[in-house]
């Protein structure tokens, strides 16, 4: 292989108890797209054989709809060794009781970090509380825990409260408990109009900041509820082409990821990103038109791979960096293997 | 719903893929140094063939370093309910540690990250690392703390 990711990701299902607008993948309870158990189970015995995986996140769509399917994967993966994530709206934890009881499970199965997605559209369909008692219980339990909070300009969420709570305080402080303010924006099928804007803090283009690499760009490869194989775990992943690299639906993990053709775009949006790579073409073309406007790597990302004139460009000027480019991505590549080991 | 993805767009209609290719060279260099890091045997291989740019092969003999193995096994030790603090207080004193031993190879996978690249002495030191933590907490504003040396004090 000519990249070693480190990641996963498995897209288990498109179904999931919320509808939210915008949704990066459509989800909701009427779609019912989903990786079946046993391919589920067979992917954690794939990962297992590619050295360079170290870790296996359930997402979705929402994962604990799987119910003791979650658990028994789980099970799977720290018998075998690799890490685990998942990342839930937290519907299940409808008391702190509930909650604790749910988590020990998960606990027991070799669980190691929970991620919640909560803000003002998730609210719709899971109330807040429910991921402050889910929280609480996985902290205590020694998991770590990831709150990701929808941003948009005029978002009035009641949930953040959560920052402040008397129940995560003590988690916080010890940074068991992280929470960030994500931007939460169009998918991939939306355009403009559709009423999300964004403060100037979460625009990529912004003076003096903004602009960061992409550290899942090869780092964390995907399997989507049709078996395709993604370079990454990026919100606009079924609208780029691009990044369905392989598919598992008649190969195992291994042959499918020792098929993908190297490709330096996707090691330079890795050490660089995707607005840095389209700053590098409007050197070269100042009349390149930049999505200023985009507050989202993932959206620059497909402003990157869609524009016909970006196209272009790279394809005339991107052997250019190739040399420096390659080298930094290993010497990133190395980073990551020397961190992974501890 | 107003946003259901029956059917996902596999992209503009009629648009072909775009794809940047390696050379051939850049290809087998880039499989060289996959293989090296995961296996410590063809690790030692690439090491001895010296076939591999400089700051990459300086990379590669950081992650033999003892004192890596050692603290792995120590953090193992570690791993379960609590200790996150502790965990995050040793892997600072061994990238410390690390810094100090292999400074080139460090400084080069930091800067890999976007990461600073201290630590430095001499007249220019204030100035710079004054510097350097504007990059810091820049990255950390940006979301970068994801990135595995985000933790290191540009400072130490």
């Amino acid at each position: 292989m000519w990249f070693a990711p480190q990641t996963l990701s498995l897209i288990t299902t498109h179904r999931c108890t919320a509808a939210c607008e915008h949704c990066c993948f459509g989800c909701s309870p009427q779609v019912d797209a989903a990786i079946p158990v046993a391919r589920l189970h067979a992917l954690v015995e794939e990962t297992a054989e590619v050295p360079s995986l170290r870790q296996v996140v359930f997402t979705g769509g929402e994962c604990f709809l799987l119910g003791s399917h979650l658990d028994d994967l789980l099970r799977r993966c720290s018998g075998r060794g690799l890490d685990t994530r998942c990342v839930t709206n937290g519907f299940w934890a409808g008391s702190p009781r509930a909650a604790a009881a749910r988590v020990r499970s998960l606990q027991a199965a070799g669980l190691r970090e929970l991620n919640f997605s909560t803000g003002v559209f998730h609210a719709r369909f899971v109330p807040w509380q429910r991921v402050l008692w889910g929280a609480a219980a996985a902290a205590a339990a020694g998991l770590g825990v990831f709150i990701n909070i929808e941003a948009f300009e005029g978002d009035a969420f009641a949930g953040d409260a959560l920052g402040s709570h008397p129940m995560l305080q003590p988690f916080l402080a010890d940074g068991r408990v992280r929470i960030n303010r994500g931007a939460w924006v169009p998918n991939g099928a939306e355009r403009a109009g559709c009423g999300l804007a964004h403060e100037e803090k979460y625009l990529r283009f912004r003076d003096g900041g903004g602009r960061t690499a992409c550290t899942c760009s090869l780092q964390v490869v995907s399997v989507t509820p049709s078996l395709d194989l993604i370079s990454c775990c990026g919100l606009n992943l079924e609208y780029i082409p691009e990044l369905h690299i392989g598919t598992v639906r008649d190969r195992s993990l291994g042959q499918a990821l020792a098929a993908v053709p190297a490709d330096l775009l996707k090691m330079w949006i890795h050490v660089e990103g995707p607005e840095r790579v389209l700053e590098f073409l409007k050197e070269k073309a100042p009349d390149l038109q930049l999505p200023l406007e985009s507050a989202h790597i993932c959206h620059t990302c497909q402003y990157l791979h869609d524009d016909a004139r970006s196209r272009e460009l790279l394809l005339r000027h991107g052997h250019e960096v190739a040399e420096r480019i390659l080298e930094r991505y290993l010497l990133a590549a190395a980073g990551h293997q020397l961190a992974a080991k501890l | 719903m107003m946003n259901a993805l029956k059917d996902p767009p596999s992209g503009a209609p009629g648009r072909s893929r775009l794809f940047l290719p390696l050379t051939s060279g850049q290809e087998q260099i880039c499989r060289k140094t996959m293989a090296a890091l995961g296996d410590p045997a063809l690790r030692a291989e690439a090491l001895a063939a010296d076939a591999l740019p400089a700051p990459v092969l300086q990379a590669l003999r950081l992650l033999d370093d003892p004192e890596v193995e050692r603290a792995a096994a120590g953090f193992r030790t570690l791993r379960g309910p609590g200790p996150e603090a502790e965990i995050r207080e040793r892997r600072r004193t061994l990238f410390r540690g690390l810094r100090r031993r292999h400074p080139e190879a460090m400084a080069a996978i930091l800067g890999a990250f976007g990461a600073p690249r201290g630590p430095r002495t001499g007249p220019v030191y204030v100035v710079l690392d004054v510097f350097t933590w504007l990059i810091i907490i820049t990255i950390g504003v940006n979301g970068r703390s994801d990135h595995p040396f985000a933790d290191l004090d540009p400072a130490e």
